[in-house]
């Protein structure tokens, strides 16, 4: 594999970003154009993807200094170098990010037909892939972490997309705020790691670790607290418990920026860089902190998914709650399984959300399915590649879910069973939220509104096929790369990568298998039941299901207890009285004085040549003097 | 006696000198349109540029005319940053001298003279050589900086450079005749030779702050600065963005090469003064420029303090010191010229918007001109990935190898108060509702493509250093 | 050492000999008229008496720079002719060049109407109207 090939992977959706910004005027008439240079671009980045993948398999791969394209800053004793570690775990993030991103691109072409932001759009799209591919494939925490606040930036972009809609700017704002609680975390993390191994360089990094070769800056407990605040960071990213919030609200964004940010790519960075500082996870074993922080977010997430109306905010909340799991795969240790997850995801949540879309473009763009029903014969296409989405994420046997979901449960269970219980509840809630939402949806009686329903419509077939495309990993994905569970063929591609797990995993795989399918068609079952016929009441009909409906009041209480007091204190304390008082008074004094000083200054700037010659000559005598008596 | 002279040794400066020859010959014909001139220039300071790129890569080595001159990758690297600033400078020029064919002969003339002399300033191995390109540079540059003799301001400012420029000239050659008393020869390496650490006499001692005092002058450092502003508002902007860059790096290549070659022998003497100087000048520069409204009068304040941290990388003293000045001037220049062009784009139909609260709104209503001006700024203020933070970088880098930690932290205190200045443009630009309609001429093409050149040098050098880097690395003295 | 300096001695010597020897000589031979003009001090054409603000014509510096080009010109043709014939074809190749520079210069300058002791508005107003025909 040769650098050119990792430039060029780089720099393709880099240069698709300049084209549509620099040249968006241009190309305002030409919009199909415009979309698809951005996804040419995309494309050509995947096909460099399948190659590095081809060589990766191949044995080969990029590390250390031969992955170094060039060095950025060198201090004494320190170097940043702009350089690339590719391996299996790179070269299966790249093939997501670029194989989905190009899918939603095409998607997206038809989705944003007639936006007046068009060009502006792709730009962002583009700039998205180039910063997520810059994330996965730095060789140094540094690039990492540029990556890190790009996907972040376009993130609030696209977030914030329709910025004439006030909710839609506050949505962006919130992810913006909330995602720099955690990017602080980050940062700190890696502060600690540089004061610690004295480099950012992934290489150096676990090598010194492994030979415990470093500065003990915090004791003993250095790396647990360089790991922990990495963890804020991904708590940040992946929208965990506590700082969740935001990816809900981020729905307000355009919906294949859904499936393409805040489904299939941004969200698993955290998963991402957990996985590729597992050899500090397993010498901190701070891995169990991860996983509970994991299992809790599904678990309390699958429960808000219960009772929401909002087919996209459902959407969201059970990514919240993949993600959970996620975590609890590389949690426990078992790291290729956690990615495995986010590959399936990935296909099958990244479809839904399209599927959605392709729902909202033909309702209007509206959200609510108690006003929708029936929709299957309408849109056959959209109903059963949704229904494949779902079938997978429910974890029906052979679909691709079914197979991520169980490995994680698999080796979970061997770490502790607390966390297998309720993993195993969530995946009974998430097969029926996943089936309520398809059973109100697309079965039963059309409750459309008669002005909408009379051009109900399936999708032009630049929407409809990127779908069929994306249901075809969602079904299969599983059964190809993870028969097998832990001797899968896709264990098997990533073991190099990856430190032993502290705790193997025990027990007849099969039977792990069998208690996941009943799980998960009894949640499709209890579903039917109930939502065969049945439409969500307009009003919650107890104080639990009021509860849950509304989220657990997490918003409101953040509200009070972070938000208002922050806005209070700031305004009472820090305005009123450190700012204006103390603040304002020292600012003022000094402002004061400088502009004493300025003003003195400024008598000395009077224009006239006379003057600058005294200066001058002052000048020279002073320093004259200086020479001749002071030393 | 046969003298041999080494023609290829002299290629660059032969080049200019016959790129202002054909210049001159051209303007003297009427039926010839004059607008050529310009271009005329840009190719040949184009083909300099190139064939000191090629020599500085084959690591070209020689002196001329009994060590009078001295061709070496230091030179030759200065005569790269000379010449580009020379292009960039025509070519924000072409539009903006306008169709008046009388402006524009003698005006590339003197161009390309001062060049020469900033060429020849570089290549001084004499103290009398490294004087008479200052005073060919300083000349020409009077006239330029008066070239609009029918406006007042023009005037003033030309006559106000050229009465406190022949002063501080006076005072050079005075600290040459001492150093001549003190150390019996001008040649550099005679001088470097005949001293010793012991040979402090008082003569050698006010020769070399008399050095400073006319250094400090041309390159604009406090105390000795004050003209800067005026020359700098008063001047035709493109001057201004001349005046800025080429020749402050020439003060600054004879300056290192008479310090460093010269005079190492007594570091423990200059070291001092060159620190306080270096606060001193970053502090004031930055402190000034915070209370300016006008922005031809910022951004020489601006460039007061860039001076500022220039010394801080002379006082290093080092080869991390010398390379991280040039790397440091190159992008300097660069980014001056830029921020200077993008301040002539904001053309209205009345003049340019020289007024900083001229440019609300401009973000938005010109995207193009707000990232030129953004970009400039911001590199100035030295945020990475552009070229000012690389260049601020290696400067504090190898003032902290040198020990001068708390210099560096005054250096970084400055740095601060200027993003200040810096950045209130930008806000300026960006989150201001403009007070009154203003009309804006066109964007002239050359000018685009200039400061679009200037664009991708900053963004080139800040995020691709290296390649850079090792070229400066192995040009130092 | 001290010896060569008598050259340098025998040289003042001779050049204020040379001075003193021709004032007397003109004074002895001159007419003697007196008029008022002849005892002002002589400054450059200019009033040197007076207030120091006032206008006056610069035609006179521009001759006398040019022709203190020229000046120099001669100057440097002295040494010149003392290597010439020792360092053969290439001094005198050299020199062409050098004298060929300034005769481009005076080109220019006679070109540009800086001769012309009354400078001709002639060639403004020619540049003018050309001016205008770009416009056009």
């Amino acid at each position: 594999m040769s650098l050119g090939l990792i430039v060029v992977l780089l720099i393709s959706p880099f240069a698709g970003f300049l084209i549509n910004g620099l040249f968006g005027k241009w190309l305002k008439g030409k919009e199909k154009l415009s979309g698809w240079i951005s996804a040419l671009a995309v494309f050509v980045s995947f096909a460099c993807s399948i190659i590095a993948f081809t060589s990766v398999r191949g044995g080969g791969g990029m590390s250390g200094d031969e992955g170094i394209l060039y060095e950025w800053i060198k201090g004494e004793s320190f170097a940043f170098n702009i350089g690339f570690h590719v391996d299996a775990l790179t070269t299966v993030m790249l093939l997501v990010i670029t194989g989905v991103g190009f899918i939603i691109h095409v998607y997206s072409i038809g989705y944003m037909h007639g936006d007046s932001g068009y060009t502006r759009y792709f730009a962002y799209l583009n700039l998205f892939v180039f910063a997520m591919l810059i994330l996965v494939l730095g060789n140094n925490y540094l690039m990492m972490f540029v990556g890190w606040e790009g996907v972040g930036l376009c993130s609030y972009l696209l977030i914030g997309f329709w910025y004439e809609k006030q909710s839609a700017t506050d949505a962006g704002k919130k992810a913006f705020i909330v995602n720099r609680i955690g990017d602080f975390g980050f940062l700190l993390g890696m502060f600690t790691l540089f004061a610690a191994f004295g480099s950012l360089d992934f290489t150096t990094i676990f090598d010194s670790a492994d030979a415990g070769n470093f500065q003990q800056i915090f004791g003993a407990s250095t790396l647990v607290i360089a790991t922990l605040l990495l963890f804020v960071g991904a708590v940040g990213k992946s929208a965990q418990i506590p700082l969740y919030v935001w990816l809900p609200d981020a729905m307000e964004g355009p919906t294949p920026v859904s499936a393409l940010i805040h489904a299939a790519t941004m969200v698993t960075a955290g998963v991402y860089m957990i996985a590729r500082s597992a050899v500090l996870y397993e010498l901190a074993e701070t891995g169990e902190v991860v996983a509970w922080i994991g299992v809790l977010t599904a678990f309390f997430a699958a429960t808000i998914a219960l009772a929401q109306n909002d087919i996209k905010r459902i959407l969201a909340y059970s990514t919240v709650s993949q993600l959970g799991y996620m975590f609890v795969g590389v949690g426990v240790g078992a790291y290729a399984s956690g990615i495995f997850h986010l590959v399936t995801h990935a296909f099958f949540k990244g479809l839904m959300f399209l599927t959605a879309g392709s729902v909202m473009h033909a309702m209007a763009n509206e959200l609510d399915m108690r006003k929708m029903g029936g929709l299957r014969a309408k849109m056959p296409i959209t109903h059963w590649t949704f229904l494949v989405g779902a079938m997978a994420i429910a974890g029906v046997p052979f679909l691709s879910g079914f197979w991520s979901k169980d490995e994680i449960l698999h080796s979970a269970w061997a770490i502790s069973p607390v966390i297998y219980g309720i993993g195993l509840i969530t995946a009974f809630l998430t097969a029926f939220y996943m089936f309520r939402l398809i059973f109100v949806t697309f079965y039963g009686e059309s409750r459309v509104e008669s002005g909408v329903a009379s051009h109900l419509h399936e999708s032009p077939p630049v929407m409809w096929v990127p779908l069929a495309i994306l249901a075809i990993p969602s079904a299969l994905i599983g059964l190809l790369l993870g028969w097998g569970g832990h001797n899968s063929w896709f264990h098997h591609f990533t073991e190099h990568v990856f430190p032993k797990a502290h705790g193997e995993a025990s027990g007849n795989m099969l039977v792990f298998m069998g208690i996941s399918s009943v799980v998960g068609l009894a949640g499709i079952a209890f579903a039917w039941i109930r939502y065969r016929e049945r439409v969500p009441a307009a009003e919650p009909t107890h104080a639990l299901h009021k509860l849950v409906a509304n989220k657990y009041y997490i918003d409101e209480v953040y509200n009070a207890v972070i938000v208002q007091p922050i806005k209070n204190g700031s305004h009472y304390l820090l305005w009123r009285i450190l700012d204006t008082g103390i603040i304002d008074g020292i600012v003022n004094g000094v402002a004061a004085a400088i502009r004493l000083i300025g003003g003195t200054l400024r008598r000395l700037q009077t224009g006239l040549v006379q003057a600058y010659i005294v200066s001058m000559v002052v000048g020279i005598v002073l320093f004259l003097a200086y020479y001749l008596f002071v030393r | 006696m046969p003298i041999e002279i080494n023609w290829q040794l002299l290629m660059p400066e032969l080049v200019i000198a016959l790129t202002l020859i054909i210049v001159l010959i051209f303007d003297m014909f009427d039926s010839i349109s004059k607008t050529i001139l310009g271009w005329l220039t840009i190719v040949g300071a184009g083909i300099a540029l190139w064939v000191s790129i090629q020599m500085q890569q084959a690591g070209t080595v020689g002196t001329q005319f009994n060590d009078m001159f001295k061709v070496d990758s230091f030179s030759l690297f200065f005569n790269i940053i000379f010449l580009i600033s020379t292009i960039l400078v025509a070519l924000i020029s072409l539009s903006y001298l306008g169709k008046d064919d009388r402006k524009q002969g003698p005006y590339y003339l003197l161009i390309l003279l001062a060049t020469l002399g900033m060429m020849l300033m570089a290549a001084g191995n004499e103290l009398i050589v490294v004087f008479l390109g200052l005073e060919l540079m300083s000349l020409s540059l009077y006239v330029l900086a008066g070239y609009f003799r029918d406006n007042p301001v023009s005037s003033e400012a030309g006559m106000k450079y050229l009465l406190l420029g022949a002063f501080a000239s006076a005072f050079f050659l005075y600290g040459i005749a001492l150093i001549y008393g003190g150390a019996g020869t001008t040649s550099i390496p005679g001088i470097a030779s005949n001293l010793t650490a012991e040979s402090q006499s008082p003569l050698l001692l006010g020769g070399m702050f008399l050095l400073i005092v006319g250094f400090g002058f041309k390159v604009a450092i406090v105390p000795f600065h004050q003209w800067a502003p005026d020359v700098y508002e008063g001047a035709p902007t493109t001057i201004a963005a001349f005046i800025s860059a080429g020749p402050k790096a020439a003060g600054f290549a004879a300056f290192l090469r008479i310090f460093m070659e010269a005079l190492p022998a007594m570091q423990s003497q200059w070291g001092d003064v060159i620190i306080l100087l270096a606060m001193l000048t970053m502090t004031v520069g930055n402190v000034i420029a915070i209370a300016q409204t006008n922005i031809k009068r910022m951004l020489a304040y601006s460039s007061i303090a860039h001076a500022g941290y220039v010394l801080i990388g002379l006082a290093a003293a080092n080869n991390e010191g010398i390379s991280s000045v040039m790397l440091y001037l190159l992008v300097y220049c660069v980014m001056n010229i830029g921020a200077f062009g993008a301040v002539i784009l904001a053309k209205t139909t009345d003049g340019e918007c020289l007024t900083i609260s001229d440019y609300a709104g401009l973000g938005f209503r010109k995207p193009l001109l707000g990232l030129f001006m953004t970009l400039m700024l911001l590199s100035l203020a030295g945020f990475p990935p552009t070229a000012g933070f690389v260049g601020k970088f290696y400067i504090f880098k190898s003032a902290v190898q040198a020990g001068h930690t708390w210099l560096v932290i005054i250096g970084a205190i400055n740095t601060a108060i200027s993003a200040f200045y810096y950045l209130r443009v930008v806000v300026t630009m960006y989150m201001r509702e403009p007070e009154e309609e203003l009309e804006f001429s066109p964007y002239p093409s050359t000018l685009v493509v200039g400061l679009i050149l200037a664009v991708i040098g900053v963004l080139f050098i800040g995020i691709l250093p290296s390649l850079l880097l090792n070229s400066v690395q192995n040009s130092v003295l | 050492m001290l010896f060569n300096f008598a050259n340098v001695l025998i040289f003042l010597a001779v050049g204020c000999l040379f001075v003193v020897l021709n004032l007397t000589i003109s004074r002895l031979l001159h007419t003697k008229l007196f008029s008022g003009e002849k005892y002002i001090p002589y400054e450059c054409g200019e009033d040197p008496i007076g207030d120091t603000r006032i206008k006056f014509n610069t035609r006179f510096y521009v001759i006398a720079l040019i022709f203190l080009i020229f000046d120099v010109e001669a100057v440097f043709l002295f040494p010149w002719a003392v290597v010439s014939r020792s360092m053969g074809l290439l001094a005198f190749l050299e020199m062409l060049v050098f004298i060929a520079i300034l005769l481009v210069g005076l080109a220019y300058v006679w070109a540009k109407g800086d001769l012309e002791w009354i400078r001709s508005t002639q060639l403004e107003v020619q540049a003018v109207q050309r001016e205008e025909s770009y416009d056009n």
